[in-house]
């Protein structure tokens, strides 16, 4: 055996690691060797070393196996691993024999009813120990509280990083949005008190939320006093409150993906996306039209709006197009988002597929457009609809303020000559001036 | 004879609390490697560990092969960390509250790792094993942290023995290189 060759045994032998065939070999060329007993030394030297070095850490590992199995212990009743399979007849039948007595959904406003009573801060989790960072508030239209632990209650800045145990809650008409720190959203309809357990739990105790949960190890948790709710990668909206004395759950909507609920009482539940559970009709199943859906969670488009260009509103408004055929309440819902409609409308009238769909997008795009969407609305004047290229028109004549009518060379010389004005990435404020 | 992996995991499955109980005893030095390893000394290793034992716990359905509890575990604990790191970048903190003597992490609500007793050789050493690239930061953290075999850190860590011994072999190297020059 050569030098280099022992050497690339050496720390495995030192460690007591090489193979019976491999040790004798290395033995032999040690003891003729100086250079590489030299190194083995200063291998075993630099081993005692490290070995001191983490000698600490390592005696310190039993403790921390204790205090970690402690913390488990602790989060338990909230963390159960799943158990059994799903069962569907059970779950009609207690319906139908009153089981949503416990379970009463209904169908919600848009607020949070008034005289709803959570059980407020008193019964939180302890999670003392996990000082980790679970959420950062990201937006909010009015103040909003945090509470750590027994302190007090205070107002949270936005941008403020919540660490797992805050207990947060927002005032009659004040909404906010956090995001979690694995990416997850989530956002609080006014009236409404949650605590974040972990970095993928949150308690609520009273009002109502929407979450859209990012797909990870483990399930993500949303407990209410009348059950648990766990799913991965799903987004679902959620109202908790007590009514006539009795915890309810209300407004309960899936958008995306799938649910588990373990009630406390009773056996475990899932509710596949798009779908909602609705008071009177007790029934699982055929999913409800997903615009059905986007109306049930309206409520967070004004953070929504707030958050200015989002993936999420731009379903919302395809969701809405789609079922709304002109339509109350999905049209009107439509236009209460006034210019924050406008992307997802022109999206689809350069995508769509289905001439009425595109027809009626664009309609709804003539009242709706701003200043930014005037070289779209300019190139769509060559659709081959006439009702859209009308539409598109009118939407011109309201934004510039030019009386040209729905004829594309009209529109694209005018635009050449004021494209300094009407181009892309112009200041918004030279438009509405030249609009004048 | 000790219960495998497997057993306990199922076992845990069943809602028998000591199983997972045994299944922490097992492996939360070994977890705990991971975590100083990816978070370095300043990071809050203890709660990335209980963070990653949780994790676990909840995801116990959603595993396919009982008997990798371990590897699979560990893969859990870097998602851990690299979240805790991410949500760290993520977090921004106001100039006006880095007074003179703040540390940035504490106000980000990290808890500073309780430091053991080391000597100034002792930091120093810790402080090399910390600079090594990760590949090699890996190996050492868990052959110190928790005294084991290659085979044992093999299938943790998902790697032939034969690589942790040319990982342990250069990462020694490199150490005895800048230790030599620390002195």
């Amino acid at each position: 055996m050569t030098c280099s060759e022992t050497e690339e045994k050496l720390s495995a032998y030192a460690d007591g690691e090489l193979p019976a065939a491999d040790r004798s070999a290395v033995e032999s060329h040690l003891a003729s060797c100086g250079e590489c007993g030299r190194t083995l030394q200063a291998l075993r030297a630099q081993h005692r070393e490290l070995d001191d070095a983490f000698g600490p850490l390592r005696e310190g590992a039993d403790a921390l196996a204790r205090r970690v199995i402690e913390a488990v212990h602790a989060a338990r009743p909230l963390l159960a691993p799943a158990k059994g399979r799903v069962r569907w007849l059970p779950m009609i039948a207690s319906a139908a024999a009153g089981f949503l007595a416990a379970w009463l959904v209904f169908r919600s406003p848009e607020r949070v009813p008034d005289g709803w009573v959570g059980k407020g801060g008193g019964q939180g989790y302890q999670t003392a120990k996990l000082a980790l960072p679970a959420a950062r508030l990201a937006l909010a239209t009015g103040p909003v509280e945090i509470r750590e632990e027994s302190a007090a209650w205070e107002t949270c800045a936005s941008n403020d990083t919540l660490t797992v145990g805050t207990w947060v809650r927002t005032p009659p008409r004040a909404k906010c949005s956090f995001t979690w720190s694995d990416g997850s959203e989530m956002y609080l309809n006014e009236s409404t008190e949650v605590q974040l357990v972990s970095t993928r739990a949150v308690q609520l105790a009273r009002g109502e939320v929407y979450a859209l949960m990012n797909r990870q190890d483990a399930p993500f948790c949303v407990d209410t006093p009348p059950g648990r709710i766990e799913a991965n990668g799903a987004s679902l909206n959620l109202q908790c409150g007590q009514r006539e004395g009795k915890w309810v759950l209300g407004n309960f909507a899936v958008t995306k993906g799938n649910v588990q609920i373990y009630p406390a009482e009773g056996e475990r539940l899932t509710l596949e996306g798009p779908d909602m559970l609705t008071f009177g009709e007790n029934r699982f199943g055929a999913p409800p039209l997903t615009g059905k859906l986007v109306l049930a969670t309206r409520w967070v488009h004004e953070l929504l709006v707030l958050k200015g260009k989002d993936d999420e509103l731009e379903r919302r408004v395809l969701a809405l197009l789609n079922e709304a055929a002109g339509q109350d309440p999905y049209e009107s819902e439509i236009r209460a988002l006034g210019e924050h409609a406008a992307p997802a409308l022109l999206a689809a009238l350069k995508e769509g597929k289905d001439a009425a769909r595109r027809r009626y997008a664009s309609r709804i795009l003539a009242d709706l457009a701003g200043p930014a969407l005037v070289p779209d609305l300019v190139a769509l004047l060559r659709d081959p609809e006439t009702e859209i290229r009308q539409s598109c028109a009118r939407g011109l004549q309201r934004v510039t303020g030019q009386p040209h009518r729905a004829d594309p060379a009209v529109w694209g010389a005018w635009y050449k000559d004021n494209e300094a004005v009407w181009g892309p990435q112009v200041d918004v404020k030279k438009k509405s001036a030249a609009s004048k | 004879m000790d219960a495998s992996d497997g057993d306990l995991v199922r076992a845990s499955r069943d809602g028998r609390r000591e199983a997972y109980d045994e299944l922490i005893r097992r492996y939360a030095a070994k977890i705990g490697a991971v975590c100083w390893s990816k978070l370095s000394r300043r990071g809050p290793v203890e709660d990335m560990v209980q963070e990653a034992f949780l994790r676990g716990y909840r995801a116990l359905a959603s595993l396919t092969e009982p008997e990798k509890f371990g590897s699979w575990l560990y893969g859990i604990a870097v998602r851990a960390c690299l979240d805790w790191l991410k949500a760290k970048e993520r977090s921004q903190v106001s100039f006006d509250a880095l007074g003179p003597g703040k540390n940035p992490d504490d106000l980000l609500g990290s808890q500073p790792h309780p430091r053991p007793e080391e000597n100034d050789r002792q930091r120093k050493v810790l402080d090399e094993v910390q600079a090594l690239p990760e590949i090699y930061r890996d190996v050492v953290v868990m052959f110190y942290y928790k005294s084991q075999s290659y085979v044992e850190m093999s299938a943790f860590l998902g790697i032939s023995p034969a690589a942790i011994n040319a990982r342990l072999t250069k990462a020694r190297a490199m150490l005895r290189e800048r230790l030599a020059r620390a002195v």
